[in-house]
């Protein structure tokens, strides 16, 4: 391995390490929670750093740390739930589209054009008003603003594939439509589809975030980075705004993590 | 031209009415009787048959979409619940308010990022890094966290500017105050996307044979990057800022949150919270109108950019 293969390992196993622990505080806070994320200490409130409190408490005394670690848990949920909505639904009406042609073609990538005339964010304030605020509605709003991404990228990656001349050998021995998408389509698309999970990851994350800290997401007391920052914003003056730091750097280290993930992703590819 | 011209207006038009004719159709055929979205499952049946007649909804499908066509075209989008007051009064009075924002954000995104990016395509790999990383970084803090952060150094740490409200153009030193840190804010994502777009773009048609032939010539540098060189990445900066300036909403209404900018998204926000109904569809029309126009105000422009576009 030369130094040049060195770093580039080293610049992919930072950002996976992070995410992994990421993804385990979301699975399982309780193993690294210190403090009961939802109790309140109201004669210790805004207190800095300490032992007992490894980054101190915010306005109703909690321990910012345990609300951090459970906070990944929505980040997490987002992460791996409106990802697979989108995915599963996008994916397989891009390769219908771009298999069968004509009017599935037309009907499916004009629909999809069209739902993207809407911008996400005021589409997902506007159905998470009716659809009540919470976990599960913010999972499938956010999930479903990300069909037409992914119909519109397997489209295009599917396409180009079934043009070529191992597909037309697979139909000319007989192969059923559905074992040609399957075995022969998709995992050609996969690598095309991965790198773009990557980007609408960060954006999805982003998203819910926002909404969160507008606090149209997950409602109060519930944990979520987002809301914590939004929370934050009222107490500016106080310790300098450090209540603000803590939410927002795990924010940051999450998007830059992906978003280093999938450059390296797709910078590998074009280089292959 | 002009048969381009003709035919990408045309097409922005059906796309238009079908996506119009979408919000109509969402409103009332998804399940679900609006008018009880908007008054909650407890109301009183006669106040529900009073909401569904104001907003027309007893009457038989195609005469509502007869009428609503009609009340479109003549611009009449329907009372607020809250307010009583035209709804596209109110959305117009904002549209331009938001758009100060967008456009300033947009501009300023260009300034800085096209001069980084053309740094960042020099050669030079020290430079070439730390421009990459840079953007990186643009792209990957969000939009809520920076405006926070602007405001925590600019308004309560150096007190040099207010941190939010509005003051009307009227007043053009303090209205300039006031848009400083929302622009600053909305900026610095595209402003990454742009770095990124330039370094991408540019260090590939600098290797283009024709740039080797107008080197092979003796011209300039700064005259291949000006003349020919920018010329070319052209199409995909005004592609991006138009995809940009449509997913900058995003950012418009975590920064009209922040700054307390009285836009169109914090009407939107406000209407939700209110479930003023007509103030509701009509910012989602609005917004609509406003990204099939950009989509195709860039496409004519990429078109008398570079003129091959126009003979596809």
């Amino acid at each position: 391995m030369n130094r040049k293969e060195l770093r580039r390992r080293c610049g992919l196993a930072l950002p996976v390490t992070f995410l992994l622990f990421v993804a385990l505080c979301g699975v399982w806070p309780g193993l690294l929670a210190t403090h009961d994320p939802l109790k309140t200490h109201y004669d210790r409130t805004f207190e800095l750093p300490s032992s007992e409190f490894w980054l101190g408490t915010d306005q109703y005394g909690r321990d910012i740390y345990s609300r951090l670690v459970y906070g990944s848990r929505i980040t997490t949920m987002i992460g791996f739930g409106s990802l697979a909505i989108s995915v599963l639904l996008g994916v397989p009406l891009g390769l219908l589209a771009a298999w069968y042609k004509g009017i599935p073609d037309m009907v499916v990538m004009r629909g999809m054009d069209l739902l993207m005339v809407f911008p996400p964010i005021f589409v997902g304030i506007v159905a998470i008003t009716f659809l009540g605020a919470g976990l599960s509605s913010l999972i499938a709003v956010i999930g479903f603003l990300y069909v037409p991404r992914f119909a519109r990228v397997a489209y295009s990656a599917a396409k180009e594939v079934s043009e070529e001349s191992y597909i037309e050998a697979a139909r000319a021995i007989g192969q059923t439509d559905i074992a040609i998408l399957l075995r022969h389509i998709l995992p050609n698309i996969a690598a095309t589809v991965t790198v773009q999970a990557g980007v609408s990851l960060a954006f999805m994350i982003l998203l819910a975030a926002g909404l969160n800290f507008l606090g149209l997401g997950v409602p109060p007391p519930t944990p979520s980075w987002g809301l914590m920052v939004g929370e934050a914003r009222r107490y500016l003056t106080i310790n300098g705004g450090i209540l603000i730091v803590w939410p927002s750097t795990f924010i940051v280290l999450v998007i830059l993590s992906i978003n280093a993930i999938s450059d390296q992703l797709s910078s590998r590819r074009s280089r292959v | 031209m002009l048969a381009y011209v003709v035919r990408r207006v045309a097409v922005a038009l059906v796309v238009m009415a079908v996506a119009l004719t979408l919000v109509f159709l969402v409103i009332r055929v998804v399940p679900g009787d609006p008018a009880l979205l908007v008054l909650g499952t407890r109301a009183r049946p006669e106040v529900v048959q009073a909401v569904r007649e104001s907003l027309g909804l007893d009457r038989p499908l195609h005469v509502q979409y007869y009428n609503w066509w009609r009340d479109l075209i003549h611009l009449d989008l329907g009372q607020s619940f809250y307010t009583k007051l035209p709804v596209i009064h109110e959305v117009l009075r904002r549209f331009p308010r938001s758009m100060e924002l967008i456009v300033l954000s947009l501009a300023l995104a260009v300034l800085l990022g096209i001069p980084i990016g053309i740094l960042a395509s020099s050669g030079r790999k020290s430079l070439s890094s730390l421009s990459s990383s840079t953007a990186l970084m643009l792209i990957s803090v969000p939009d809520f966290v920076i405006g926070t952060a602007l405001v925590l150094l600019f308004s309560l740490q150096l007190r040099l500017l207010p941190s939010g409200g509005f003051v009307g153009i009227m007043r053009p030193m303090e209205h300039l105050r006031r848009v400083i840190l929302p622009v600053m804010m909305m900026a610095v994502g595209p402003t990454g996307i742009v770095i990124r777009m330039v370094r991408g773009n540019l260090s590939a048609t600098l290797r283009t044979d024709y740039v080797t032939t107008a080197r092979a010539k003796g011209l300039s540098e700064a005259a291949i990057l000006f003349k020919h060189a920018l010329r070319n990445i052209m199409v995909p900066i005004v592609a991006i800022l138009g995809v940009e300036a449509g997913v900058r909403l995003g950012g418009m209404v975590i920064a009209e949150a922040i700054f307390s900018w009285p836009g169109i998204s914090s009407l939107l926000i406000d209407a939700c919270y209110q479930r003023d109904y007509p103030v509701i569809q009509g910012v989602i029309l609005l917004t609509a109108v406003y990204v099939i126009s950009v989509n195709l105000l860039v496409d004519l422009v990429n078109a008398v950019v570079n003129p091959k576009i126009r003979y596809e």
